[in-house]
């Protein structure tokens, strides 16, 4: 079991340290000067050297990737923002929390209320509830979240004036973010959910289940969900990433301070710090939400755990039995 | 046949059921009836195809429906009708007085519970025990189906097939039923598995005094483990009798094909004799004597209905020229 | 032979004829006009095309022509969308605007599908190194949420390139793709045929596209009919951030993130681009989901 998390660790911190390379070659090749963009097209020669100077941009790709690395994963130092004069990873310290706030409840409102759906559609298949999710969950999956948050901002904060557009200060300014988020997960996760359970439904095991007597609603709820949200776990992960992708346009209507309006920001003024910073910051915390979808899959699922736990297995199970 | 009939566990009457799969009905079960006596094995033998699942299913009222639908018929067990039961007290019935063990042992366990507490549900849902002492039932068990006790905790995709299909038996026995339905409970295994399985299966079954219902193919299992057979084709019963009125004085022109088709019955000769064709569309209403399209013996006159002939006691045909096998 | 076995015998030979005729993809497009939803999707994507297509003909007014007596006019009769901040009629804006967002859309996602089919097939067929270098970048990219692969690779490109938008967009969400390809290929790989047509010595780009190819294909098709629809969304949001396709251009996107700026008194300048968006995007997944049902009837149920 330890040897399978150290394993999966490393893979995540290579994965994080390959996405920093990445975006900081990336960010090399973009076209256009720094230094020119940070003095304005009517710098000096001399001016735009002294600040290439500065900032170590005149030095080769290699050297500037190397002190990159070195200052971002060992001194924790991702720069100085170029317009803000403020230091990056102070500004994502103060954001992340609320990005993070913002796609945790995003997903918990996505999960509580698309699972029910999905396993209600499977379990009615067919019938009215079934094509009623179905239909749900196919214009939730069309809707554009940007297009839902504007009518959103229409109707509860032009209209009835009851929820505030923009800005952060109180709870209310989650509510319209965390519900536009949420819609088209709703729409995905209900459908998944379906589908999985629909897998299970017709397994030969319901019917032993059955046929031993067990009621129906235990049936659906200790053999059929335990099999078949196992998949949904996952995708519940790749979601919330994908809740967290989303922030970046969500952020950017609601003019909501987190992570996701400093890069679209730092986009707009070319603030290379500050996309570099986000783009890591993100990834990482990609990385790490699938190690822990990874790990608790291992945990759910008998198959993958005992592959992990091969080593101590023999002596374990006596002792269980015991 | 009145003193015979109170000896009847199970005796199923006209049973008709259909599925409805994409606006066909698909007619998997035309009218069978059948009886089993107490502590007896009968033997259900027919293709694939030929509705014997259907069977089983319907008797325990497990089949999916939609698309399945039992449209007539009883199914007496000890003089109850249990298509006429609530759906609670079936609650009670399944898995307690009838249970199933199923064909592919390798999909009929839950994959994510321990294959202990997969024995253990069934008894604490029949017995009035605690959870220990349902976990005590459910080692017993194990063990009488030659599993070690330690393997209690282990889960499905630890163990074989062969020991797969023992803990299935053990699930299905473990609450003492007076009614088995196997459906082909050893096609899913190895050739040197199956007999072991079988031997298991007979040895607890006598203790129990349990009776069963053999779904098979395999005409080999059918002449060592039952006392009765019947054959099905088409959704009917075609012929049925005690095992030696099918054995040896097979009379439907099928049992009597089934058995030219089989290598061990065709020692002496050079090459088996298949039966020609396929078996009908099971879209088509039943009509007349449905192995007439690859009958041998058929006639015009088996377009209409075949009366059920008593042979000889006990010993049915379902066919106008019945001939006795030499 | 008796007289009753030849009678049956028509019967059989007509089966078997009916049989014949259907290839995999025939029984699928008969399967598709079969699927309500499904052709409802496809009957309105080839709706919005035409109109896309046809716009001068159709749209009323000329997606350019600003007519400064009706600015930010609500829907009338004349302007049946109402006109935006320029004075140009909405509706006509629309009509245009089609031809950008249908165009980057399906480019986009076939831009991506492709490039994940190839780079999958590769790593699934030679496997070994060259697969592992192939997916551990994999998991590098799907690190990093798709939406911003689009935009960090947008950001390369110079924000007002049309190419550049359907390059972005077609990276976006290609880890995913190449995974799923991958593993086809790798399940492909473990079936007897392919065995067979390893004994019988068949170059490998013979097996691939013989073989391996026509199994996958169809996934890929599925992927690439609910792409579109995504796609158009994703490039919606690009323009909202202000990447991507740039007004003037009457994109859709780009059309609903001019409009935001008015939201407070004009909302139609929003409403009507997001409506539009949407029932295209709609029209997208209803069709990839008939062509799910139709192609691979096994994941029906």
């Amino acid at each position: 079991m330890l040897r399978y998390v150290l394993q999966r660790l490393l893979m995540t911190i290579f994965v994080i340290i390959a996405a920093a390379i990445l975006i900081f070659t990336v960010m090399y090749f973009v076209p256009g000067d720094p230094a020119k963009i940070i003095l304005g097209p009517e710098a000096t020669a001399a001016d735009l050297a002294d600040v290439r100077h500065q900032l170590g941009i005149d030095r080769p790709f290699l050297v500037q990737l190397g002190s990159f690395m070195y200052n971002t994963f060992i001194k924790f130092d991702m720069g100085t923002s170029w317009f803000r004069n403020t230091s990056v990873f102070g500004g994502m310290l103060e954001r992340i929390p609320r990005t993070f706030l913002l796609g945790f409840l995003s997903i918990v409102l996505t999960s509580l209320v698309g699972i029910p759906m999905g396993v209600n559609a499977a379990t009615h298949h067919r019938k009215w509830q079934d094509k009623g999710v179905i239909s749900f969950a196919m214009v939730f999956m069309s809707v554009p979240e940007f297009w839902v948050a504007l009518l959103f901002i229409i109707f509860f904060s032009l209209r009835l004036n009851i929820l505030p557009s923009f800005g952060i200060g109180s709870w209310k300014n989650y509510v319209l973010p965390i519900l536009s988020g949420a819609l088209a997960g709703i729409g995905g996760i209900a459908r998944y959910t379906r589908s999985c359970v629909l897998e299970v439904v017709h397994a030969d095991y319901i019917t032993t289940a059955r046929a031993k007597g067990v009621m129906e609603r235990k049936v659906i709820y200790q053999h059929m969900l335990p099999n078949a949200l196992i998949p949904v776990l996952t995708n519940v992960g790749t979601s919330f990433t994908r809740c967290i992708g989303g922030t970046i346009v969500m952020e950017k209507i609601f003019s909501f301070p987190g992570v996701g309006l400093y890069l679209s920001d730092a986009i707009a003024s070319r603030d290379y710090p500050v996309i570099r910073g986000c783009v890591i910051v993100i990834a990482a915390f990609t990385a790490i939400l699938m190690l822990l979808v990874d790990l608790s899959y291992g945990y759910v699922d008998p198959r993958i755990k005992a592959q992990y736990v091969k080593q101590s297995t023999k002596k374990g199970k006596i002792k269980n039995v015991a | 046949m009145m003193s015979e009939k109170n000896d009847n566990l199970l005796s199923v009457r006209d049973l008709v059921v259909e599925y409805t799969s994409g606006g066909e009905i698909i007619h998997a079960v035309n009218g069978v009836s059948f009886e089993l006596e107490k502590g007896k094995t009968l033997g259900l033998v027919g293709e694939t195809g030929a509705g014997k699942t259907t069977i089983a299913k319907s008797i325990l009222r497990v089949l999916l429906s939609p698309p399945a639908k039992v449209k007539s018929g009883e199914i007496l067990l000890e003089g109850t009708d249990l298509l006429k039961v609530r759906e609670d007290e079936m609650l009670k019935i399944r898995g307690a007085k009838i249970s199933m063990i199923f064909q592919d042992p390798m999909t009929a366990l839950n994959p994510t519970m321990t294959i202990g507490n997969q024995i253990a549900e069934g008894i604490r849902l029949h017995n009035d025990v605690s959870a220990l002492e349902a976990e005590k039932m459910a080692i017993d068990m194990l063990q009488s189906v030659r599993i070690m006790e330690e393997r209690f905790h282990e889960y499905p995709f630890q163990f074989s097939g062969g020991m797969k299909q023992r803990v299935v038996i053990a699930m299905a026995l473990a609450c003492k039923p007076k009614l088995l339905l196997a459906d082909e409970p050893t096609t899913a295994l190895d050739v040197t598995i199956q007999a072991q399985v079988l031997d298991t299966m007979r040895d607890l079954r006598n203790q129990l005094g349990t009776s069963m219902i053999l779904i098979t193919h395999d005409l080999g299992i059918v002449a060592e483990n039952c006392d009765t057979v019947a054959v099905i084709y088409a959704g009917q019963i075609v012929e049925s009798g005690s095992k030696e009125d099918i054995f040896d004085h097979a009379s439907h022109p099928y049992t009597v094909g089934l058995f030219h088709s089989l290598p061990m019955w065709a020692m002496g000769e050079k090459r088996l004799h298949p039966i020609d064709g396929l078996p009908p569309d099971p879209r088509i209403e039943p009509n007349g004597c449905m192995f007439r399209f690859r009958c041998p013996r058929a006639t015009k006159a088996c377009e209409a209905t075949v009366p059920n002939a008593e042979l000889t006691s006990g010993h049915f045909c379902r066919c106008i020229a019945p001939k006795e096998e030499v | 032979m008796s007289p009753n076995s030849k009678t049956i015998l028509p019967e059989k030979n007509q089966v078997r004829k009916k049989r014949k005729k259907q290839g995999m993809w025939s029984q699928a497009v008969v399967r598709l006009f079969h699927d309500k939803l499904g052709m409802v999707g496809l009957i309105g994507i080839l709706a919005l095309v035409l109109i896309s297509v046809c716009a001068p003909l159709i749209a009323p007014f000329s997606p350019t022509e600003m007519d400064l007596k009706f600015i930010n006019a609500a829907p009338s009769l004349a302007h049946p969308f109402g006109t935006d901040a320029l004075g140009r009629d909405i509706l006509s804006r629309l009509i245009y605007g089609g031809r950008y967002s249908l165009a980057v859309g399906f480019l986009a996602s076939v831009v991506g599908q492709f490039a994940a089919l190839i780079l999958g097939m590769i790593a699934g067929y030679a496997g070994g190194k060259v697969d592992n270098a192939i997916m551990r970048t994999m998991d590098v990219i799907m690190s990093i949420p798709a939406t911003m692969i689009s935009i960090i690779v947008a950001m390369t490109f110079g924000t007002k390139n049309f190419i550049g938008t359907i390059v972005a967009l077609g990276l976006g969400g290609i880890a995913g793709g190449v995974r799923m390809c991958r593993g086809l290929v790798l399940t492909v790989r473990q079936e007897e045929y392919l065995r067979a047509a390893q004994a019988i010595n068949c170059s490998t780009p013979r097996i691939l596209f013989r073989h391996v190819f026509p199994n996958i294909i169809s996934v890929m098709i599925i992927g690439m009919a609910t792409g579109i629809g995504n796609m158009i969304m994703v490039a919606a949001g690009l323009s909202v951030i202000g990447l991507g396709i740039q007004p003037p251009a009457p994109e859709w996107g780009a059309m609903l993130s001019a409009g935001r700026d008015y939201i407070t008194h004009y909302p139609h300048l929003v409403i009507f681009p997001g409506l539009v968006i949407f029932i295209c995007v709609f029209f997208f997944n209803l069709l990839g989901d008939g062509l799910r049902d139709a192609i691979d009837p096994k994941l029906r149920k």
